[in-house]
């Protein structure tokens, strides 16, 4: 019996060995299949993975004889950035944060990123906040409220006070499971001017907050689950990231974004303390910075151009969907980084106290 | 069955417990060191010294307490959900011929080595509003949209459907080993069905029963993965908060106190179960313990009403037409209980070869397109190689340390083989959560955070539980008279190994190895932790991309994850001797 059992087990463990060579292999062909040199570069993957393929990755491979390779920032960057740095793994020469990231890397103290060797043509054109001495903002992208056609025709929600007016927008509401923003949206909603948000009335946010609360269905941890969200029409009317939203309405599901407030923030390029493609990732840095080039990744991802100059190369029709365009941008304001990067972990534990309580 | 040695009194012999020595070094050394390093960091303040400010801190914010009563009531939630499905199917499974057990405990226990990651989000997908089950609700004429996801129901849900196959599982040697014809016994001397199964059957088997609702229990504390994808904030865990203090404020004294509040808890439970139930019930040994205090009466006295319950609705199903034979009854319910195990596991074939940017079920176009982004995707092949790497390398240091040990325990007559049992069995008992913020913390001083190597050994040392009591049961039915008769046929030490022994045990070391390896490929928690976020194995790639993308290539490397799971888990099933 043993025997027989034997060949059975034998056979099936050598089908396991082929499964395993055969899922190898592709690993095997794309690593260093060219003699160039490489450039490891860390985005968000998915949507900015192909605009800036389409943008920046390709243009620089040819113009320079590289080879870039791609991977996926993690959800939270900062513990995988800190520990590439401290364990010098080269996992990428240059990778994507926002001001906010920066500002929270810089408060572990220690040397994590490099200061930037890089000359912007036209400093002038950009966003406020895009470039510091670390950081080169390219992508502009904002936090507004999203909701579905089906459920409100042309009468959808405007503002974070309809968002908060439950009888005139009925519907399955979401928000953000995190202080950040949310308190800002909640002393909007209470009328709050935009001038005057900072510094936050805390105790008067949490209020508004007491108001919706029993109308919140969802409170999303995510960017992918706000999308799923919305997409799948678990929701109706929500607080999330334009980008996020944007990909559920280019799959076709009837979602639209109300501009009216909302508060925006950049994605940009750092470069790692210890990288051995110091030169190189400043002059792919530099590359990015330039207004034509960033135009190009806004048919695929649904960014704002950090360069406002880039709108003179979109066209009309998508421009009005993108957080930097004239129109858009007038009810946005930046994330306000440095509030956020003294009062985050205070605010939070509150925060998370009001929601258990 | 199991034959023991006369001890020879020829000449002083080291007793073989001795060979159970590298295993224990090995728990001690990565487990009960950097728990013990864990918990000294607590009392200490940012400047180590001596303080009680972070327990302080953790009881006097409100949250922390208030999170670990969420954890403790979902817990004791979801072992009553598994103990209540699970003992008819166990009961099932122990009453079915030999042969077919075989193969229904196949099906039951895939899904118990698919992740439990996707099947969250295969819940995710298939409950949501506009959903397929929502939607033949409503075509039921239920009204509306059906709002099932984001709350305590389909947490508890998710997560007894996750712990069920080892709930049953736990349970089937206690049944398999119960004499049924007691129960026939009991019935020739006049007994009820009712008062057959719940005053003879039913307290016979309470040692499995009960080890089930421990290892249930004990699991659910450390789980976050469920309520952090289908819960409401009312269903925070302690692992989401150990994630966040860890992982994001890098706050290891307050870390700490959460995984020593966590660990005490635990430890506090398994010492009243130990007073209830004898721990070695764990392993499907049975403690015959017989009282008169007032639990013990009270027992009775519920086993009497229960009793009493059942003959009455038997007694009401009898006057129903058609319902005079009600054995199909059981049958359907565990078919049933079968199907909705694997259902979250099978819907992901059709999704990966969907065309739709988003997982939809059922999808609207095939394509390959989704295998396509996984082959030339880096990330996910990188992540591939690296966990089947992993896996083989865990595996094989845990059967290697497993079957020494399993030998020495075997053969051992010394009371410390009960010991040894105990402190192989202890990565089970410690909520893996808390030994991943331990080994963490211990990898970190010494450089092995974020490296391969570090995962090797954290998997290794999780999987030493379910490989050792594998190779364990092979052991303590071995017939060591053979080895005696090759001896005495002339057969020398190594020989008889090599011709006698090995031939005998192969197939439970290969089924150990491949379990390791399954455990190993599966495993997020350490990975998570461990990794660092440089070393990203498939299960945290995926928890990466539930968080961030939620794009189908999800469903693409879940089917190829599916793929690799049943080959191993069907070669491991075949390799164990019958």
């Amino acid at each position: 019996m043993a025997n027989k059992f034997g060949v059975t087990r034998r056979n099936l463990l050598k089908v396991g060995a082929g499964a395993a060579t055969a899922l190898t292999a592709p690993a095997i062909f794309t690593k260093g299949a060219f003699g160039a040199e490489v450039l490891k570069i860390q985005d968000m993957g998915g949507a900015f993975e192909k605009g800036f393929r389409a943008a920046f990755y390709e243009s620089f491979e040819k113009e320079n004889n590289v080879k870039i390779s791609v991977t996926t920032n993690g959800p939270d960057p900062i513990p995988q950035y800190k520990m590439v740095v401290d364990t010098k793994t080269n996992l990428f020469d240059v990778c994507m944060m926002t001001p906010e990231h920066v500002f929270r890397m810089k408060a572990l103290g220690g040397e994590y990123m490099q200061k930037l060797k890089i000359k912007v043509a036209d400093p002038e054109n950009y966003v406020a906040g895009s470039i510091t001495d670390e950081f080169a903002g390219v992508a502009v992208f904002a936090l507004a409220l999203g909701y579905r056609k089906d459920t409100f025709g042309d009468k959808g929600p405007k503002n974070f006070q309809d968002f908060w007016n439950v009888e005139a927008f009925k519907g399955r509401r979401g928000l953000w499971r995190s202080p950040v923003l949310t308190m800002e949206l909640a002393l909007l909603a209470d009328g709050v001017p935009m001038e005057q948000l900072y510094p936050l009335d805390v105790d008067r946010a949490f209020k508004s907050l007491d108001k919706i609360r029993k109308h919140v269905d969802v409170w999303w941890t995510t960017g992918a689950q706000s999308t799923q969200l919305i997409q799948s029409g678990e929701l109706d009317l929500m607080s999330i990231w334009s980008t996020r939203a944007q990909t559920a309405i280019d799959d076709g599901a009837p979602v639209s974004l109300a501009w009216g407030q909302g508060f925006y923030n950049i994605d940009g390029w750092t470069i790692p303390v210890g990288t051995p493609n110091t030169e190189l990732a400043n002059k792919f840095v530099e590359y990015c910075m330039n207004a034509e080039r960033q135009a190009k990744y806004t048919d695929i991802l649904a960014c704002g151009p950090a360069n406002v100059k880039s709108y003179q190369y979109i066209k009309a029709e998508r421009a009005k969907l993108l957080p930097t365009a004239p129109e858009n941008v007038k009810g946005l304001r930046p994330l306000n980084a440095d509030y956020w990067g003294k009062n985050q972990t205070a605010l939070t534990e509150r925060f998370e106290k009001w929601m258990l309580s | 069955m199991a034959e023991r040695q006369i001890p020879s009194a020829r000449r002083f012999k080291l007793d073989p417990i001795w060979l159970a020595g590298p295993g224990i070094l090995y728990l001690i050394l990565l487990l009960i060191v950097p728990a013990a390093g864990l918990m000294f960091l607590s009392f200490r303040d940012a400047s180590g010294n001596l303080s009680f400010e972070t327990y302080r801190q953790m009881f006097g914010a409100g949250i922390y307490v208030q999170v670990l009563v969420n954890t403790f009531s979902i817990a004791i939630q979801t072992t009553i959900a598994c103990l209540l499905v699970g003992y008819p199917l166990a009961y099932w499974l122990a009453r079915m011929p030999e042969t077919r057990r075989r193969v229904v405990m196949w099906l039951v226990l895939l899904p118990f080595w698919m992740s439990a990651l996707l099947k969250n989000f295969a819940w995710m997908v298939l409950l949501s509003r506009r959903g397929v089950l929502s939607q033949i609700l409503t075509g039921l004429g239920m009204g509306g949209p059906v709002d099932l996801l984001y709350g305590r129901g389909v947490v508890v849900f998710a997560m007894a459907h996750t712990m069920l196959p080892l709930a049953a599982l736990t349970m089937l040697p206690t049944l398999l080993s119960l004499d049924f014809g007691l129960a026939r016994a009991a019935k020739t001397l006049g007994a009820s069905g009712g008062q057959a199964f719940w005053r003879v059957v039913f307290p016979l088997s309470m040692p499995g029963v009960a080890a089930a609702g421990l290892l249930v229990f004990i699991s659910s504390l450390g789980f976050f993965i469920t309520p952090a994808l289908l819960g409401s904030p009312r269903e925070t865990v302690i692992g989401q908060l150990l994630i966040t203090q860890v992982q994001q404020l890098l706050n290891w004294q307050l870390a700490g106190a959460i995984a020593v509040m966590l660990l005490v808890v635990t430890l506090a439970v398994c010492l009243v179960y130990d007073r209830a139930f004898g721990i070695s019930a764990v392993s499907g040994e049975r403690g015959d313990r017989n009282s008169n205090g007032v639990f013990a009466r009270l027992g009775r006295l519920v086993i009497a009403g229960l009793a009493w319950a059942t003959d009455l609705l038997a007694a009401v199903f009898d006057k129903v037409p058609g319902f005079k034979r009600r054995d199909w009854l059981l049958t359907a319910f565990c078919v049933a209980v079968m199907m909705m195990l694997l259902v979250p596991v099978l819907i992901f074939v059709p999704m990966a070869f969907g065309s739709s940017s988003f997982l939809e079920f059922p999808p609207r176009g095939y394509s390959l397109r989704w295998f396509e982004t996984y082959w030339s995707s880096p990330n996910w092949t990188g992540a591939t190689m690296r966990s089947f790497a992993i896996a083989i390398v865990s595996a094989l240091l845990a059967s290697a340390i497993s079957s020494i040990a399993a030998f020495g325990v075997a053969r051992s007559t010394s009371r410390a083989g009960n010991l040894a049992f105990l402190m192989f069995m202890l990565p089970m008992i410690i909520p893996n959560i808390v030994i991943a913020v331990a080994l963490f913390y211990l990898f970190a001083q010494i450089g092995l955070v974020a490296t391969d190597a570090g995962i090797a050994l954290g998997h290794t040392l999780t999987a030493l539980p379910v490989v050792f009591v594998i190779i364990l049961t092979t052991f303590k039915s071995y017939d060591w008279r053979l080895d005696q008769a090759a001896a005495t046929l002339g057969a020398t030490k190594t020989d008889t190994i090599r011709k006698v022994t090995w031939p005998i045990i192969k197939g439970s070391v290969v089924a150990a190895f491949l379990f390791g390896f399954l455990h190993s490929f599966e495993e997020l928690t350490i990975a998570l932790f461990v990794g660092g976020g440089v070393r990203q194995t498939l299960p945290k790639q995926m928890w990466d991309d539930v968080l961030l993308q939620v794009s189908p290539t999800l469903a693409a490397a879940s089917v190829i994850i599916l793929a690799v799971v049943t080959i191993v888990f069907v070669a491991a099933e075949r390799a164990r001797p019958r």
